[in-house]
């Protein structure tokens, strides 16, 4: 039971202490001893030593175990997580969308699947300024489809090559594929002789 | 995107199209090379050849990811009537090989949340 911190304005202890044990059977003087530490000390005190808190936080635990209300609320809390997982994967793949949408962002892109690059030599050859490039590399870093390797005073970008991001890219790249081929195959079916 | 079904790990999707063209162009149109050729590039396969066909209803590629690190998938077209004289025509796309194995491996000990995994 961690209830020590809520006691801790009471009855001061030493950090090092395991255990406490009243001593002495006087009712309005009583002393505890803190035992376990290197250091033994006694702390009088002049009020009742379990402390409210202290029973009303053990109390207040037993009493949630028991609850049925106390396993719903952990199950909703557990349903609510799910939920926000479910939330946060379209999320990611919402940014994908958006991070990739942009030309100039896939090509910075692609310049990176090719190996990993600061942010001077991924300017070369791109009519682009320098806080532009920061900008574009943040919305890419946020939709985890790169990551910053810093080496000293210098700042790598690479793919971030986590195994989700590959799956969740792949899946993007691909699901806005077929719908252009199939127009492809839909030209193809009006030309086609019967 | 509509889906947000939470498959662990998913690796794969589907999609459907209708067609007013009939099953048997359709059948043509994806299975013979030429045809194929000129709305599925075989730049995008790793293969031409089909990996299987059943005649009429199904053929199957396997595709190689023209970007790093190239993940190998597999493309299932399925072909059936529509009931109005047209086609409908199925797509389902799954990752393959053994690149797919390593990524949905790396989740067990991996230092992402498990969280994560439930995409």
């Amino acid at each position: 039971m961690a209830v020590g911190g809520a006691c801790g304005l009471q009855g001061r202890r030493s950090s090092a202490a395991k255990d406490w044990r009243p001593q002495g059977s006087d009712d309005q003087k009583r002393t505890f001893r803190l035992v376990g530490g290197s250091e033994v000390r006694s702390a009088p005190v002049t009020y009742l030593s379990p402390c409210p808190i202290r029973i009303a936080v053990y109390l207040a635990s037993t009493l949630l175990i028991s609850d049925p209300a106390f396993w719903t609320m952990l199950a909703v809390t557990w349903l609510a997580n799910r939920i926000s997982v479910c939330l946060c994967v379209f999320m990611i793949e919402h940014d994908i969308f958006r991070a990739l949408a942009d030309p100039t962002r896939r090509t910075i892109f692609e310049k990176l699947a090719n190996g990993s690059m600061n942010a001077s030599t991924l300017r070369q050859g791109m009519d682009i300024s320098q806080p532009a490039m920061s900008q574009h590399l943040a919305v890419l870093r946020k939709a985890r489809l790169v990551r910053e390797q810093r080496e000293g005073r210098f700042v790598n970008y690479e793919v971030d090559p986590d195994g989700l991001d590959l799956i969740a890219q792949w899946l993007a790249k691909y699901r806005a594929y077929w719908p252009a081929r199939i127009d492809a195959l839909k030209l193809l079916l009006k030309d086609m002789d019967q | 995107m509509n889906d947000v079904k939470a498959k662990v790990p998913e690796s794969g999707f589907e999609q459907r199209y209708e067609l007013d063209a009939s099953p048997e162009r359709v059948w043509r149109a994806i299975s013979i090379a030429e045809f194929r050729e000129k709305w599925l590039p075989s730049e995008a396969l790793a293969d031409p050849q089909s990996l299987s066909e059943t005649p009429g209803k199904e053929v199957r590629y396997k595709l190689r990811d023209d970007t790093p690190p190239h993940l190998e998938s597999t493309v299932t077209f399925t072909i059936s009537p529509n009931g109005s004289g047209g086609t409908s025509l199925r797509i389902v796309h799954e990752l393959t090989g053994a690149a797919l194995e390593r990524l949905t491996k790396t989740g067990a000990n991996g230092n992402s949340p498990p969280l994560m995994l439930a995409a």
